[in-house]
């Protein structure tokens, strides 16, 4: 990985990774911004802005003073630690750092969009065909770190993740599933502006949100967009018949809120012990509902009463309120917090 | 004397920076002049921005009880948008907000509040209102239309 002789370049610095690994480079910048440059892809949900804290790596030498950032997102253990937000730390001198293994496997990718579709009056799916690398290796669940293009009023790219809503043996193709956010620098992106054949870049993938390995009930509960991620995973569980019984309890206020009911039809015909749930929290007098009403987490209490919490995984995905809530009644009923999942974004 | 922002964390409230659309909406005043001159009117109504924020903060702590479906709260109808993600402060503050909107409607008056999680941050801490024209701008004489305006619980009916 080097660039060049420090030795005849004093412009290049450097940065030794785990003992061994090098990289030389100009000083300037971030560190965050400096290992990007070399394909090496830190988390982040802001684009390495000091905002997320997802960045933070051990700076065994170098580095230079805390910044606010730093002392406001790391914990006090961390930070004795020699945890630093690589985004904070400026590459200048030498510096050497640690990384774990798996921080290697995120790659960027160079995707086109080859398809919208309108799934309700704000959430929209986009479709992705991988140009480079041409295939991706990732866990249904997953997700990656979308970098917006600027537009009209806004100068900047942003960095933003979202839940990869494809199946993981779909490996040429990734399709997201984003709800617009009111005043989102990205999603205003990709619902107004973004066209098809446009190229997008990615990173990833990322995140511990996934199917563990285990024979007991499944319960998932999605909101908005969660619905995707969820939606991924059982399509991958229906290619290989997987046997576990799997209750997802989709929550939206009304019936213009819901998608993907041909979906879980489908997954319904292919899945042998799958339940899909629906339940509108007002329902409008147009929408004939005569399915489960009420808040998300009043139709889970009731299947909570008759499940084994010790056997029990719980995979969530949505609003941090929803999430929120759904952890609160699953704790309540005793399924502990290393049986329940769902991606920390917030 | 005038107080004058860092020009790194004036560059916070322009559209793009940290959302799409700013803090500052058409309002051509620094920063500064907005919170003397809202301070001035927040003086004449009698309204502290920490009411007007714990205000706000209360309905928007009601509005999260309907996981983003409308909730009926004292005559009035509140629905949040909550987001994945998190903002931080435009003054440059370290704390994060997470990225939840709130509206308001009361249906005996027709009047509308809207306003974020990070609005009533900048409200408590900042005396920041927002510039005009901002979409996430909350006049003072708004909150206190809401606060004053009497919620008139059911008469009951006397008994024969």
């Amino acid at each position: 990985m080097t660039e060049g002789d420090p030795l005849k370049n004093p412009a290049l610095h450097r940065i030794t990774i785990n003992g061994s690994k090098i990289l030389e480079s100009e000083a300037g910048g971030s560190l965050f911004e400096t290992l990007r440059k070399h394909k090496i892809f830190l988390p982040s949900a802001c684009g390495g802005r000091g905002i997320c804290g997802f960045c933070k790596c051990k700076v065994e030498a170098g580095g230079g003073p805390l910044q606010p950032a730093e002392t406001a997102r790391l914990k006090p253990e961390e930070i004795r630690e020699g945890y630093r937000l690589a985004c904070q730390v400026a590459f200048e001198g030498e510096l050497a750092i640690s990384l774990p293994d798996s921080l290697f496997q995120f790659r960027e990718y160079e995707t086109e969009l080859t398809g919208i579709r309108d799934l309700t009056y704000d959430t929209k799916r986009f479709t992705f065909h991988l140009i480079q690398p041409e295939a991706i290796q990732f866990k249904s669940g997953q997700y990656v770190q979308v970098q917006s293009r600027p537009y009209p009023g806004v100068a900047a790219s942003v960095t933003r993740s979202y839940s990869i809503a494809s199946p993981s043996y779909q490996a040429t193709e990734l399709e997201l599933i984003v709800r617009r956010v009111p005043d989102g620098i990205c999603t205003t992106w990709m619902h107004d502006h973004l066209k098809v054949r446009d190229r997008v870049l990615m990173v990833g993938p990322m995140g511990d949100f996934y199917l563990r390995e285990g024979s007991g009930e499944v319960v998932m509960v999605a909101g908005g967009s969660g619905l995707g991620p969820l939606a991924a995973i059982l399509r991958d569980m229906a290619r290989v018949k997987n046997p576990r019984n799997v209750t997802l309890f989709f929550g939206a206020v009304c019936r213009k809120d819901l998608y993907y009911l041909d979906v879980m039809e489908e997954l319904r015909s292919e899945l042998p012990n799958f339940r899909f749930v629906p339940a509108l929290s007002r329902p409008d007098s147009c929408d004939q509902w005569e399915g489960a009403t009420g808040l998300i987490t009043v139709p889970l209490e009731g299947y909570l009463r008759n499940a084994d919490p010790a056997r029990l995984q719980a995979y969530l995905c949505g609003s941090p309120g929803m999430i929120q809530a759904c952890m609160k009644t699953l704790r309540a009923i005793g399924v502990g917090n290393d049986r329940i999942f769902f991606d920390p974004f917030a | 004397m005038s107080q004058e922002l860092d020009p790194k964390i004036e560059a916070n409230f322009r559209p793009g920076t940290l959302t799409r659309d700013g803090f500052l909406g058409h309002d051509s005043r620094p920063v500064f002049e907005i919170i003397r001159q809202d301070g001035k009117t927040l003086d004449r109504l009698g309204l502290t921005r920490e009411a007007a924020a714990d205000f706000l903060q209360r309905l928007l702590d009601e509005g999260k009880k309907g996981l983003e479906g409308p909730v009926d709260f004292e005559g009035r109808i509140l629905q949040i948008h909550w987001a994945r993600g998190l903002l931080p402060c435009p003054f440059g503050e370290p704390r994060l907000h997470s990225k939840i909107t709130a509206t308001v409607n009361d249906p005996s008056t027709g009047r509308k509040l809207r306003f974020s999680q990070l609005a009533i941050h900048l409200i408590r801490g900042h005396g920041f209102f927002g510039g005009q024209g901002s979409q996430y701008r909350i006049e003072p004489e708004e909150v206190i239309g809401f606060m004053r305006h009497p919620f008139i619980k059911n008469r009951e009916v006397p008994s024969t």
